[in-house]
C-alpha cells in the first residue's frame, strides 16, 4: 500500500516537470513583460532594465527555468514580482479560502445528489424521475456567477442575512466564515449536485438491471436493503471518480465564484497574476495545481477498492 | 397433494403485445418441469412473473399465479416473505449473478439472516456446510472471498448453494448452465437436481436445451410465441413429439453426418510445438509470474479439412486458436502456413497471412460494428490491399449477404438483426476474400437450437462449396459430431486426444475426452 503510494507520486514527477516546463515557456510566450506592466507606459527604459536585472528577467530563458526549477526542488517557489510576497506562504493561504468552500460544497452535493440519483433510477420514468433529471440538467445549465449575484441579491442584500463583501479566516472567527462561505458553498453545491445526480442515476439504472440485484431480490431482501447494500457500492464506483475528477478542478480555482463573492481564493490569485505577468505566482499555482490533481486521483484510486474490490490498488 | 405452484391463464404484456398468452400449467411438490422454448417464447417471462420480478417493461395482463394453493399478488408483502424460503431462482449469468462488492459469505448469509432465527455461528456453520455440499473445497476460507475470484461454474456452484441454503419449496432455475460448458455444466446440473431432490424442492427447469430435458426434467411444456405448444412427460414427448415445433425442436439436435475422405495433401497451416504464455499479475518490482496457455502444441490442418478443437473452459483451445492466426503474441514454436514460416512475420507479410486466415467469433453482439451497415461490414476486408472499388466491393457483398441467406438486408445495422442473422454477416465477412482457413470460435455457442443448426448447415454448406479448412475451436461435443472430420481434445493447454471424428467420439482413449462426451447433450437414444 505505501509502496504503490510512492510509486504512484514518483511516476507523478515527470507529469508536475512537464507542468512546470510548459507553463514556464508558454508564460514567456505571452506579450507584455512584467516590467513594463508594473511599471506602467511611462517607465524610462532605464526603470525597466533595472526592474528586470532584479528579478533575474535579463538572463536567457532557459538559465531562468534551471533556477526556477532548482529552486521549486528546494521549496522556494521566490517571491511575486508585484507585491513581494513569498509566493508557497501565500499559495497555501489562499488555498485555505478555496479548499473550505470546495469540500464544503462538493460534500453537500454528494448527500444531496447520490440519495437522489438512486432514487430516480429506482423509480425510472416515473414523474419524480422526470422531475429530478429535469432539476439536474436545469442546475447544471445555471452559470455559476448568474446564481451567485442572485444569491447575493437575495440573502445578502434583501434579507440581509450574510455579509456581501469579505472574508474573515476559520481560525479569525469561525461563525463569522461561515456567514461568508454560506453563499458560495451553496452556489457550488447546487451546480455540482446537478451533475452528479445525472452520474448517479445512470450507473444505478445500469446496476439495477443486473442480475445480482434481481437474484438480492429473489432472496426476500427488501427494497430499501436492495439499493442500500446491493445497489449503492456498485453504483458509487463511478460516481466516485467523477467526484475526483470535480474536486481536482475546483480546488485548482473557482476564479469566477471568487470573484462575484470577493474571496481571496487561489482562482482569483492566479487570474490577478495572469494580469500582472507575475511570473513566479502564476508558475507556482499552476504546479500546484498539477499537484492537486496528482493527489485527488491518487486518493480516488486508493479509495476505488473500498466500492469495487475487483480493482486492487497496488 | 396440492400443486406447489399452479399457473392459470397467465398472460404477460409488454407494450401492447402478449409475451405470454394463456399459459397454464402446475407443477407436484418434488417435481421438475421443463419450460422449453426459443428465445422469446416467453419462457423467462413466465418464470420471473411466479416469483413476481418481471423486468420493466413488462407486466402482467391477467391470469392467476398459486403457489401451494394460496394466491400470489405481485408486489405483495407475502410474496416478498415466499422468496427465499419459499421459491429460490438460479440466474443464467454467474459473472453477473453475484455482487461483485460484496463477499461472497456476507451474501449467502443473507438470506438465513432474513427468514430463520438462526444466530452469526449458525449462519455461517450452515454456509460452510452448504458450500462443501456444492463442491467448494476450502470453505471457510473462501467464505471471505469475492465473486471475481471464481471461475463461472465456481459461481454457479455458489449461487446454488446460497438459493438451496434456504430449502425453497420451488427452485426456478432459468438457464441454470447456458452460459458454462459442458463439463461444468453437467457437473452444475447434477448438483441442483441432487440437491432438490434431497430437499424435496420442485424444479422449474427454464431452458432452450433438449438435451437438458431429456436428462433433468419429469416433464416438459415446449412453449412458443408466448403458448403451450405441447406438454408431458419428458421422455415420450421427446421420443414421439406429436406437435411439428416440438419436432423441429428435437431436429435441431445434432446428428452426425457420414464421414469424409481428405484427399491427402501437405498441411496448410501447422503449428510446431507452439506456446502462448500470458503474465499473470506481476507484483511491484517483481517479475510477473508467466500463465501457460498453450503448451507445446503441435497441431496441423489441411487443405479442405475441418478440425474440431474440444476442450473445457481453460483449456487454452480459444488461446490456441488465436494464436494460429497470430492474434495473440506467440512465445515458443514455430507456425507455418503453406509450407512458409509466418511465426516472425510482421507488416505487409504478416498481413498477408492474415487476409489468407478469417475468424467468426462467438458473440455476435460485440464482434460486428454497431456503427456500420451490414454491407460495409461484409466489404471492408476487401479494401486491402489493392483497393477495389467501392460499387464492386458493394456488389460483392450482397452477392455474399445473397449466399448466406441475408439478401436485401444490406442496408441495415447489425441491432436491426437477430442473433442468427448477426453470425451470418460474421460467417459472410469471413468468407467475402476466399480465405484458405477460417477459424470459428464458439461460432455457434451462443445461438438457440434451431438457429444453430441453420448457421452450422450454412457453415458447413460454405465450407464443402468453397473448400477452406476450418479450425473449429468449440466446448460442445454435439456440435463437434455435425461437422467435424478431425477432433483435437485439450485440455490444461495441452493436446490430449487426437484422431478422426468417429474414433474420437465411439473409442475414446482418454479419461478427459470420455468426461466430456458423457457431459454432451447429444441426441436422446444417440447417446453415448
Amino acid at each position: 500500500m505505501l509502496a504503490y503510494v510512492l510509486k504512484r507520486l514518483l511516476v507523478a514527477l515527470p507529469t508536475l516537470v512537464l507542468v512546470a516546463a510548459s507553463v514556464f515557456f508558454l508564460m514567456r510566450l505571452i506579450p507584455g513583460d512584467p516590467a513594463t506592466v508594473i511599471l506602467g507606459d511611462a517607465a524610462t527604459p532605464e526603470a525597466v532594465a533595472d526592474l528586470r536585472l532584479a528579478y533575474g528577467l535579463d538572463r536567457p530563458v532557459l538559465v531562468q527555468f534551471a533556477l526556477w526549477i532548482e529552486r521549486a526542488l528546494a521549496g522556494d517557489l521566490g517571491r511575486s514580482i508585484t507585491s513581494g510576497e513569498a509566493v508557497g506562504p501565500l499559495i497555501l493561504q489562499r488555498f485555505q479560502v478555496t479548499a473550505a468552500i470546495v469540500f464544503a460544497s462538493v460534500g453537500i452535493a454528494v448527500l444531496l445528489a447520490v440519495p437522489l440519483g438512486m432514487l430516480a433510477a429506482w423509480k425510472q420514468n416515473s414523474w419524480g424521475d422526470v422531475a429530478a433529471v429535469a432539476s439536474a440538467t436545469f442546475l447544471l445549465s445555471i452559470p455559476s456567477f448568474w446564481l451567485g449575484l442572485i444569491f447575493l441579491l437575495v440573502f445578502g442584500l434583501w434579507l440581509g442575512w450574510v455579509p456581501v463583501v469579505g472574508y474573515v479566516t476559520f481560525a479569525e472567527d469561525f461563525w463569522g466564515a461561515l456567514h461568508y462561505i454560506a453563499l458560495p458553498v451553496a452556489t457550488l453545491a447546487l451546480i455540482e449536485t446537478g451533475v452528479l445526480i445525472r452520474m448517479a442515476r445512470a450507473s444505478t439504472v445500469e446496476v439495477l438491471r443486473l442480475d445480482y440485484i434481481a437474484h438480492a431480490r429473489a432472496k426476500g431482501v427488501p427494497e430499501w436493503r436492495v439499493l442500500a447494500r446491493h445497489a449503492f457500492p456498485n453504483a458509487f464506483a463511478p460516481t466516485l471518480t467523477l467526484i475526483g475528477l470535480i474536486m481536482g478542478s475546483l480546488l485548482g480555482g473557482i476564479a469566477v465564484i471568487e470573484t462575484v463573492f470577493t474571496l481571496p481564493g487561489l482562482g482569483r490569485l492566479l487570474v490577478e497574476a495572469i494580469f500582472a505577468r507575475d511570473y513566479p505566482v502564476i508558475q507556482g499555482v499552476m504546479l500546484f495545481i498539477a499537484v492537486i490533481y496528482v493527489v485527488v486521483n491518487l486518493i480516488v484510486d486508493l479509495l476505488y477498492p473500498v466500492f469495487d474490490p475487483r480493482v486492487t490498488a497496488g | 397433494m396440492t400443486p406447489v405452484l399452479e399457473v392459470d391463464r397467465l398472460s404477460i404484456a409488454a407494450g401492447g403485445r402478449r409475451v405470454v398468452d394463456g399459459l397454464s400449467f402446475r407443477i407436484a411438490p418434488g417435481e421438475a418441469l421443463a419450460l422449453v422454448g426459443e428465445s422469446g417464447s416467453g419462457k423467462s417471462a413466465t418464470a420471473r412473473a411466479v416469483i413476481g420480478l418481471l423486468p420493466p417493461g413488462l407486466a402482467p395482463d391477467g391470469g392467476t399465479i398459486r403457489f401451494g394453493g394460496a394466491p400470489l399478488e405481485a408486489g405483495s408483502a407475502t410474496l416478498r416473505k415466499l422468496r427465499g424460503p419459499g421459491i429460490g431462482m438460479v440466474f443464467q449469468e454467474p459473472m453477473t449473478s453475484l455482487n461483485p462488492a460484496h463477499r461472497i459469505g456476507a451474501q449467502m448469509e443473507e438470506g438465513l439472516a432474513l427468514h430463520t432465527r438462526l444466530n452469526r455461528a449458525e449462519r455461517r456453520e450452515a454456509c460452510i456446510a452448504m458450500l462443501e455440499r456444492v463442491g467448494i473445497t476450502d470453505a471457510s476460507r473462501r467464505l471471505e472471498a469475492y465473486p471475481h475470484e471464481f471461475s463461472g461454474g465456481m459461481r454457479q456452484r455458489i449461487m446454488l448453494a446460497s438459493v438451496m441454503l434456504l430449502k425453497p419449496r420451488l427452485l426456478i432455475a432459468d438457464e441454470p448452465t447456458t452460459a458454462l460448458d459442458s463439463l461444468t455444466q453437467a457437473e452444475v446440473m447434477d448438483l441442483m437436481s441432487g440437491l432438490a431432490r434431497e430437499q424435496g424442492t420442485a424444479l422449474l427447469l427454464i431452458t432452450h436445451d433438449l438435451g437438458l430435458v431429456a436428462r433433468y426434467a419429469d416433464r416438459a411444456l415446449v412453449m412458443q410465441h408466448g403458448r403451450a405448444v405441447e406438454e408431458g412427460p419428458a421422455a415420450p414427448l421427446l421420443d414421439n413429439p406429436r406437435e411439428a415445433y416440438t419436432r423441429a425442436l428435437v431436429d435441431a439436435l445434432p446428428r452426425r453426418g457420414p464421414a469424409r475422405e481428405v484427399p491427402p495433401a501437405p498441411p496448410l497451416i501447422e503449428a510446431r510445438n507452439l506456446s502462448v504464455t500470458y503474465p499473470k499479475r506481476g507484483a511491484l518490482f517483481r517479475r510477473a509470474e508467466m500463465f501457460q496457455a498453450v503448451d507445446g502444441v503441435s497441431l496441423s490442418i489441411h487443405p479442405g479439412e475441418v478440425v474440431a478443437l474440444v476442450g473445457g473452459s481453460g483449456s487454452g483451445k480459444t488461446t490456441l486458436g488465436r494464436a494460429m492466426l497470430r492474434l495473440v503474441p506467440v512465445s515458443g514454436g514455430q507456425l507455418l502456413f503453406q509450407g512458409a514460416d509466418v511465426t516472425a512475420r510482421t507488416g505487409p507479410a504478416l498481413l498477408d497471412f492474415r487476409l489468407a486466415c478469417q475468424i467468426v467469433f462467438q458473440d455476435p453482439y460485440s464482434s460486428l460494428d454497431p456503427r456500420m451497415r451490414v454491407r460495409d461490414i461484409v466489404a471492408e476486408p476487401l479494401r486491402l490491399p489493392g483497393g477495389m472499388a467501392l460499387d464492386e466491393r458493394h456488389r460483392r457483398a450482397e452477392a455474399l449477404l445473397e449466399e448466406v441467406g441475408l439478401g436485401g438486408l444490406g442496408a441495415r445495422f447489425p441491432h436491426a438483426l437477430s442473433g442468427g442473422q448477426r453470425q451470418r454477416v460474421a460467417i459472410a465477412r469471413a468468407l467475402v476474400r476466399d480465405p484458405a482457413l477460417v477459424v470459428a470460435d464458439e461460432a455457434v455457442s451462443a445461438l438457440d437450437a434451431t438457429v444453430r443448426k441453420q448457421v452450422l448447415g450454412l457453415l458447413r454448406e460454405q465450407q464443402r462449396r468453397r473448400g477452406f479448412a476450418c479450425l473449429f475451436v468449440t466446448h460442445d461435443l454435439g456440435v463437434v459430431e455435425e461437422i467435424a472430420d478431425r477432433i483435437v481434445v485439450m485440455q490444461h493447454g495441452r493436446i490430449v486426444e487426437e484422431g478422426p471424428r468417429d474414433v474420437v467420439l465411439d473409442a475414446p482413449r482418454h479419461d478427459y475426452t470420455r468426461a466430456l462426451l458423457a457431459a454432451a447433450l447429444r441426441r436422446p437414444g444417440a447417446a453415448a
